[in-house]
């Protein structure tokens, strides 16, 4: 995984004789901080769409087994357009498959004196000339610790899905300095010389001011994979078999989406995934969650409180690819858990299938709530705009999952 | 109608008169933009930003001054369009020399041309609320209003939703 200047993505690539080779191809010729400033927008977007197709291209001539293309912080800056999203998904959907539901630097919002006292996820960033003039100011700050893109339902995300096309959430350290590390970069080091800085040293302090966690300590991509090998993870991750919490809010989650009645094991659409039965076919979201019993990085057991289902119609290709918004998406069900510990399995019925639809499913310890930005209809009780300053973010925890969708045969 | 008018400004066109006149330097930034507006001499009454894609996205510059200005030709489409913009970004405004420290939204009110403070995502912020301005008040026409959007800050305080020093793209790599 690696950045590229003027904007963060990473990508995946499974590691083989070519990967090196690839990988410097790929950060010469589209690295975004190389762009002269006086390139015109429509110049910059170009250069990212021929960085997918180029990393398409070294697939299938089998240079490299696979490459994924993950936006990170979509919204921070307001620089990822809506039509530029839905741009990179065409332009290779075996490639460009998703962005951040929730940026890293978790710890950035952690109160001073404890920490940096900032804003969680390092987004306190304002429009800019690079920036989408579209995007509302809410756009650039977290709910929740998500994105607004993800946080929003019936914003960005949802428009996308709407159309019935994959586009997937993850989320991510972007660790590079941790909160309380007791390490520096070692002395002398020139990244831009070397590649890389020199080891670190040991400093006698502890890093407050730092607003990353370590990878894993409080964010989670969950894949489900068929084997723990490289390849299988990328096989789970191109195919929305996703879901992210923080905190370690749940400890395991099954989504499918059935037939309803059909409670085989073996049977049943997971996340990602598409079910295609006959219209007037009965359907149901069967969820089991196993409640969290061991303590997080913080040192406690989260508590799940509510779990949302959210379901949208599937409306087709939008006709503004700028379009962030779609009417049809709402929280349909929330159910409030009392059980603290164990599995609970919930169940949802998704009616006879009239219109092509999709779900997905979001839960929190219900600490921080408001009415979501598109109304109290579409969202009661969403994600709440994180405080500058006064954001632990252990005290606020989601999990998000990726969505099944369900289409006429 | 397609300019910005403070209360003030007088709609004579007699030469040395103030005018809104549009302009661009090419500034790749806000803060460079900032900077070039806050070493003007004398200080003009009003001077906002603008966030221009022609000839490529870039930061333009409209003024409120008797001051001749100039811009290349080549970035004459920017000037016109900061010129005639609406939602101009006011780095200075009647009143924003006096908005520092820590001041309530209904000194910000009666110290300034501001005329409106919101609390983002909420709506109009509660008069009594302190604002801890950072000595860097930016707020933004909208509908010929000067309006300051703030958010939520610790301490139950709000801050000015545009900081001095926002995070850089790929901070500290």
């Amino acid at each position: 995984m690696e950045h590229s200047g003027r904007r963060a993505r990473h990508r995946v690539r499974r590691p083989g004789k070519n990967e090196v080779a690839v990988l410097q191809q790929f950060e010469n010729a589209y690295d975004g901080s190389l762009l002269p400033t006086t390139n015109t927008t429509a110049q910059n977007e170009a250069m990212a769409i021929a960085g997918i197709k180029f990393l398409g291209e070294q697939v299938r001539k089998r240079k490299i087994d696979g490459a994924l293309f993950f936006a990170n912080h979509p919204a921070r800056r307001g620089i990822d357009s809506p039509h530029e999203i839905r741009n990179w998904r065409d332009a290779d959907p075996t490639v460009a498959v998703g962005f951040e539901g929730a940026p890293g630097h978790q710890a950035a919002g952690i109160p001073a004196p404890n920490g940096r006292g900032g804003a969680r996820g390092y987004y306190d960033n304002n429009p800019s000339a690079a920036s989408f003039a579209g995007y509302p100011l809410e756009s650039y700050r977290t709910w929740g610790g998500f994105d607004w893109m993800t946080a929003t339902v019936g914003g960005l995300w949802d428009s996308l899905l709407a159309e019935g096309k994959a586009w997937w959430i993850t989320v991510n350290s972007d660790s590079h300095v941790n909160y309380l590390d007791q390490t520096d970069r070692g002395p002398g080091s020139d990244f831009n010389a070397n590649g890389k800085y020199n080891d670190p040293v040991y400093t006698g302090a502890i890093n407050t001011q730092a607003g990353d966690f370590w990878p894993g300590y409080y964010g989670r991509t969950s894949v489900g994979a068929s084997s723990f090998s490289y390849k299988a993870v990328m096989d789970g991750l191109r195919a929305g078999r996703v879901w992210v919490d923080h905190g370690r809010l749940i400890k395991n989650l099954d989504a499918r989406v059935r037939v309803t009645g059909d409670r085989r094991s073996t049977t049943g659409t997971p996340l990602g995934g598409v079910l295609q039965v006959k219209r007037g076919t009965s359907t149901e979201l069967v969820l089991d969650i196993d409640l969290q019993d061991i303590p997080n990085w913080a040192g406690f057991v989260p508590v799940l409180k509510r779990v949302d289902v959210i379901v949208g119609t599937v409306t087709g290709a939008v006709s503004d690819k700028d379009a962030y918004t779609t009417p049809n998406t709402r929280v349909v069900k929330s159910f409030e858990i009392t059980k603290t510990n164990g599995r609970i399995s919930l169940s949802y019925d998704l009616g006879r299938l009239d219109k092509p639809f999709y779900l997905r499913v979001r839960g929190t310890d219900g600490n921080r709530t408001q009415a979501g930005l598109m109304g109290p209809a579409v969202d009661p009780h969403g994600p709440q705009l994180d405080v500058v300053g006064a954001a632990d973010p252990w005290g606020d925890l989601w999990f998000y999952t990726n969505p099944v969708w369900v289409l006429p045969r | 109608m397609t300019t910005v008018s403070p209360p003030a400004a007088p709609a004579v066109t007699a030469a040395g008169a103030a005018r809104i006149v549009g302009l661009s330097l090419g500034h790749t930034t806000l803060a460079e933009a900032d900077h070039w507006i806050r070493a003007l001499k004398p200080a003009p009454v009003l001077a906002c930003t603008h966030l221009v894609t022609v000839p490529f996205p870039h930061v333009a510059i409209s003024l409120l001054t008797a001051q001749p200005v100039e811009t290349a030709p080549e970035l004459a489409q920017a000037a016109t369009e900061a010129a005639g913009g609406r939602f101009g970004r006011a780095v200075r405004f009647p009143g924003s020399e006096r908005l520092t420290g820590s001041l309530t939204v209904s000194e910000i009110l009666q110290r300034s041309s501001i005329g409106r403070v919101e609390v983002l995502g909420s709506g109009t912020a509660d008069p009594a609320l302190v604002v801890d301005t950072g000595d860097f008040v930016r707020p933004q026409f909208r509908n010929g209003e000067l309006v300051l959007v703030t958010t939520p800050a610790a301490g139950g305080r709000l801050v000015p939703f545009e900081t001095r020093h926002p995070t850089p793209c790929c901070a500290d790599h």
